[in-house]
């Protein structure tokens, strides 16, 4: 790996720098999404992603945010509100978390061991919510807005992987 | 450092910064460069070329960087002789914009520019123009309405894949398309005037014609920031529903910016422009006549839809 590249892989995401994880930390966190993750989304519940993080550059996301987004609307509308969704597929596994009318879309490669992932996905768009309240609520879809939650992503991974025992702090 | 806005750009406070082109000086090391925000201005910059010889004089351009956006030419914020251009500067600009991605090494500095600023001026300067640079993506989610076989999905494949179908089946419930699109408006604001450039995903949501669906239509256009409403101008019947749809809309969606579309320019003309265009006025609608068959107007629709709501949500009306 030559010298930009490795200053890419610090730079991760969409070049967010952080600031809160050490940069031991941050990599950690980006070699074990990549390891078991295809990507992630959050949309409000009429489609429009606010906050992406795709690693599998195949997945067409805006039209699976769409598809989600319809879908759930016809649950609201004719059998009730749809709060979660598991699509198992042969080459991708998708999580589907629906609140404050956002909806939450992990996509993950098969077979990928997912204790308490329902409660992080949750506590993440809990984060999600508490931190934009504002531009929710105003309906913004100024995706500059929201590019800082890549941070906290970050630190919801980092939690994750500790309660799974795959990640222990230094004393 | 100045950290601005969200965390991602840092403007060192030691150096001295032209505000119009985020160009840096660096006194102490000489050597002259573009910030951070000067460089997510730009774009992607593919190439950078030297635009003299042996030395700069201040307020003169220097050098010209090509990127998505065209070419900008960079002024001098001093004199002097140049000791290295260099050329690896865009190779290092992102991350590393300070130290390894300077443009110029000088062998001396004079005619420092009064203009420039340093030390406690940078922060409000730079969190302005971090600011107008993070109006720059947005998710639009259009809803396309009109009666069935005015040739709404026909004008949403032509928009998202560029290619017309004749035969395309009646749409069930609801269908979708999305494609980005690089736009730009050009504002009077009092307090920014000049050029907003931004990018805008364009999340169409075509709702089906047929009236077997009017009960659950509604419930599609949840958060959809504009609308096409589109009529066949071979089909005056298609025409005479209009209202239909637009009570519909604002039933369902409340007011954002509308589209009027009349599709099948190509074909013989049952309403005229004028019929359309006054309907328009009437609402408060913007008009387009297009062509799914052929193409016309169909990309340009779009841009003055996003364009409308690009103003709506930044308040720019």
């Amino acid at each position: 790996m030559n010298v930009l590249e490795e200053k890419k892989e610090k730079y991760a995401f969409n070049g967010y720098k952080p600031r809160v994880l050490t940069e031991e930390q941050y990599l950690l966190v980006q070699r074990k999404l990549k390891k078991y993750m295809l990507g992630i989304f959050i949309c409000r519940n009429g489609g429009d992603i606010l906050f992406s993080y795709q690693i599998d550059p195949t997945l067409k996301i805006d039209l699976i945010s769409n598809f989600i987004a319809a879908l759930s609307m016809f649950g609201e509308e004719n059998v009730g509100q749809i709060k979660r969704i598991f699509i198992e597929g042969l080459n991708v596994e998708m999580n589907i978390v629906s609140k404050y009318d956002l909806i939450s879309v992990f996509f993950f490669k098969p077979n990928v061991v997912k204790d308490h992932l329902e409660l992080e996905a949750e506590i993440l768009l809990d984060r999600f919510y508490s931190t934009f309240k504002e531009p929710i609520e105003q309906g913004k879809t100024n995706l500059g807005i929201f590019l800082k939650f890549e941070e906290e992503l970050c630190l919801s991974v980092l939690n994750y992987l500790r309660k799974l025992g795959l990640y222990k702090d230094e004393k | 450092m100045v950290t601005i806005a969200d965390g991602r750009y840092d403007l060192p406070d030691d150096l001295h910064y032209s505000k119009n082109q985020h160009v840096y000086l660096n006194l102490k090391n000489k050597i002259i460069g573009l910030d951070q925000i000067g460089y997510a201005f730009l774009n992607n910059p593919t190439e950078i070329s030297l635009l003299v010889e042996n030395e700069i004089k201040v307020g003169l351009p220097f050098v010209a960087i090509a990127s998505e956006q065209g070419v900008t030419t960079l002024n001098a914020p001093c004199s002097g002789k140049i000791d290295k251009f260099n050329e690896k500067a865009l190779d290092n600009m992102e991350y590393d914009t300070y130290a390894e991605g300077f443009i110029l090494k000088l062998k001396d500095i004079s005619d420092v520019s009064p203009t420039l600023i340093t030390g406690e001026n940078i922060e409000s300067w730079a969190n302005n123009e971090a600011k107008t640079l993070l109006r720059s993506s947005y998710s639009f989610k259009i809803i396309e309405i009109g009666d069935t076989a005015v040739g709404k999905t026909a004008i949403k494949v032509r928009f998202t894949d560029n290619y017309f179908k004749k035969d395309l089946k009646t749409t069930l419930g609801v269908d979708f398309g999305t494609k980005e699109i690089k736009t730009s408006y050009l504002s009077t604001d009092l307090l920014f005037s000049g050029t907003y450039r931004f990018t805008a995903r364009m999340n169409i949501w075509d709702a089906a014609g047929q009236e077997m669906y009017d009960k659950i239509r509604g419930i599609y256009f949840k958060d959809a920031k504009g609308a096409l409403i589109c009529y066949d101008i071979n089909n005056a019947l298609s025409f005479q529903h209009l209202d239909k749809w637009v009570s519909d809309l604002e039933e369902n969606l409340g007011k954002v910016p509308v589209l009027l579309v009349g599709n099948k320019s190509d074909l013989e003309r049952k309403v005229s422009r004028k019929e359309g265009l006054d309907y328009a006025i009437k609402h408060g609608f913007l008009f387009i006549e297009c062509s799914a068959k052929t193409g016309e107007n169909v990309d340009d629709m779009f841009e003055k839809l996003a364009i409308e709501i690009f103003k709506k949500e930044e308040n720019l009306e």
